[in-house]
């Protein structure tokens, strides 16, 4: 467990490395930093002095190490387009990605996975084939065309519901939350049906397919052969056996949740990190979108830390010690 | 895989392909050796499955369709609708021709610039299919090439691009291809951006989905590695290069057509969600997911259909291609027999 744990940390540090190895490259290449910071009429010596100041003229493996060392510590220098630090602008807008994420995860998962199991009993019934006929709808139209499409329902024709932004927020300490308020709940129902599809039918039809695939086996058949009711089988033993992929999978669709909240931030203008990316990369703001870039392999490396130690919880036959270390499955 | 090798249409690669189709058929299997080729194709496994499946017969032709329309957009098209001279800001916003206000010469209406929707529609897809063609394409060379030296090497080279792909593979494609477009923005200037548009896309786009095609590629090859037909390239004397491009690469071709079909359907929603973001193709010359974005704005003012019909073609076209990627890999699976 130690080894395993160690191991799966060392590549973790391993991946981040190299991450903010490219985040100081895109520094390095892209543009001139003094010529973002200066007036249009500095002098030279004005320009040599903030270029020493900011530490340019240093050999850049050194430049790097300072570079990963505030990165560490969360800092980020400051926006070129905000003129303010990039720390702050990220934890400014963290609590309204991240309040978003999670009600589409919970939304995904809760609605995802009975309809999965459901179509994985009833394979042949109708309404599974309805269900599978949507879910295929749901997959082929892009994240910010059903944005659109509900927006167009909901907010232009029937009038029931805000089509932008996070209505009233309530402060409590230093988040801005969205469930305290009318408006607030109101505003997030959209932008979290928007993000929740698109993962909900990829989990619907995973739990599908592990479901069909457990269900042929023996131990299932032997399991009824001893009578066990249909309950007891279906849930106590199919479910309970498909649940390995289907964490992994849903733990790392967590960390591709937020990277779709870029698009729909954007239809929703969402006041979230994600929009505030997309403006970045929209006028080159290379400070954020590094930062960006780090902070997502940041929770990308911690969901797949934990994801691998459910694994480990959940899995018994993992706990045999395996010379390659699973967990990409 | 076997199914691959009886149908010429689907992989008519390397000389290799062909002998083992000769020496793996039985003589029995076709009483009447004159046979057409048509006829073998007809009556293969894979065409088999595509012909008792409505579904996928359906998307075929949705595709070829839709396919042929963008390809032949500047003949088909009723319009010119980038030809300045040929548009009238007065016939601005007109709704689709069987509604109250709409005009003949439009059939499903005009844009906020006075463009003809449908023939603004054809073009866009025609830009979209090549972005998503280009990507594939790229993402296909380059994952390929990657996968079959990763998986014919081993060792060292093995090692770094699987961990390279990894690392990417875990971050969503969406992303990747942003981050690469906006350092892009940051590295030449605005105009040449816009000019080189294409190209930058196809790189962003082709660089987030390499790492599938290597990943597959690189365990088919590590399985094709060590059977006879690879030992026997070797004791000839036959190079590494050779070997691997020759005898390895046909034989580990099948699963990549079925990767690069599902791929084409992404590729085109990502440019079309780039373009939507607005990193994308400009409005000057629109793709699907510019005329969406534009439409939006308009959408509050009731002008639906500036928005729905880009929407409609790119969910269709994806939904279609989408379909067809599910049947070629359940044609293809030598599992589900």
């Amino acid at each position: 467990m130690i080894a395993f744990l160690v191991r799966r940390l060392l590549q973790a540090i391993a991946v981040m490395a190299v991450v903010a190895l490219c985040a100081f490259f895109m520094f390095q290449f892209v543009g001139d930093p003094v010529n973002q910071m200066v007036a249009e009429d500095a002098t030279d010596e004005d320009r040599e002095y903030l270029r020493e100041q900011l530490g340019l003229n240093d050999p850049i493996p050194v430049q790097f190490g300072k570079f990963a060392l505030n990165a560490a510590q969360g800092n980020f220098g400051v926006s070129y387009q905000h003129k303010r630090a990039v720390s702050t602008l990220i934890l400014e807008r963290m609590p309204a990605t991240l309040e978003l994420a999670v009600t589409a995860a919970i939304l995904a998962a809760l609605l995802g996975v009975p309809m999965g199991v459901y179509t994985g009993l009833r394979r042949d019934g109708f309404a599974s084939k309805v269900i599978m006929t949507l879910s295929l709808i749901g997959i082929s139209l892009p994240t910010f065309l059903i944005g659109i499409l509900l927006i167009y329902l909901f907010a232009v024709i029937l009038g029931w519901l805000p089509s932008f932004g996070r209505g009233e927020v309530v402060q409590v300490g230093a988040w801005e939350s969205n469930f305290l308020s009318a408006s607030g709940l109101k505003s997030i129902i959209l932008p979290a049906i928007t993000l929740a599809l698109f993962q909900m039918t990829f989990i619907m039809r995973l739990i599908r397919s592990e479901m069909l695939e457990v269900l042929r086996t023996d131990f299932i058949k032997f399991a009824r052969a001893r009578g066990l009711s249909n309950r007891a089988v279906n849930y106590g033993h199919a479910l309970k056996n498909t649940l390995v992929p289907v964490i992994t999978i849903i733990g790392l669709q967590l960390g591709s949740l937020i990277a779709f909240a870029i698009i729909t931030e954007t239809v929703f203008q969402w006041p979230g990190m994600g929009q505030l990316f997309l403006q970045a990369v929209q006028v080159v703001d290379i400070p954020i979108m590094s930062a960006y870039l780090i902070l997502i392999a940041f929770f990308f490396v911690i969901i797949n830390l934990i994801v691998d130690m459910l694994y480990y919880v959940v899995d018994p036959r993992l706990r045999v010690d395996q010379p390659t270390g699973g967990g990409h499955g | 895989m076997w199914s691959i090798r009886d149908c010429a249409l689907i992989n008519p690669l390397g000389a290799d392909m062909a002998e083992q189709t000769a020496e793996s058929l039985p003589l029995t299997e076709s009483p009447t050796r004159t046979q057409s080729t048509f006829y073998r194709i007809w009556d293969s496994d894979v065409c088999y499955s595509f012909r008792s499946s409505k579904v996928t017969i359906v998307a075929a032709v949705v595709t070829a369709v839709i396919f042929f329309l963008a390809i032949f957009a500047p003949w088909v098209a009723p319009h010119r609708p980038f030809d300045v001279a040929t548009i009238d800001l007065m016939d601005a916003e007109l709704p689709p021709s069987w509604e109250q206000e709409g005009d003949s010469r439009f059939l499903i209406g005009t844009d906020n610039l006075g463009r003809d929707l449908l023939s603004t529609i054809l073009y866009g897809t025609r830009i979209s299919l090549i972005v998503g063609f280009l990507s594939v394409i790229f993402g296909l060379v380059v994952g390929v090439t990657l996968g079959l030296m990763s998986g014919y090497m081993g060792g060292y080279v093995d090692a770094f691009i699987m961990r390279v792909a990894e690392i990417q593979l875990s971050i969503p494609g969406i992303l990747v291809a942003l981050l690469l477009a906006g350092t892009l923005r940051g590295v030449i200037s605005a105009e040449a951006y816009n000019e080189a548009i294409i190209y930058v896309l196809v790189l962003t786009i082709g660089t987030s989905i390499w790492p599938q095609f290597a990943r597959t590629v690189r365990g088919s090859t590590l399985v094709e590695r060590n059977k006879e037909y690879v030992l026997a390239a070797r004791v000839i004397g036959l190079s590494r290069f050779s070997i691997m491009l020759r005898h390895v690469l046909p034989n580990v071709m099948g699963p990549v057509l079925v990767i690069a079909t599902i791929n084409l359907a992404i590729a085109i929603l990502t440019e079309a969600t780039l373009s939507f973001l607005g990193v994308g193709v400009p409005p000057t010359q629109p793709s699907l997911g510019t005329l969406i974005n534009e439409g939006q704005n308009y959408l509050f003012s009731g002008l639906w259909w500036i928005t729905i019909f880009p929407g409609a073609v790119l969910a269709i076209l994806v939904l279609a291609v989408n379909l067809l990627g599910d049947w070629l890999r359940d044609a293809l699976n030598p599992k589900l027999r």
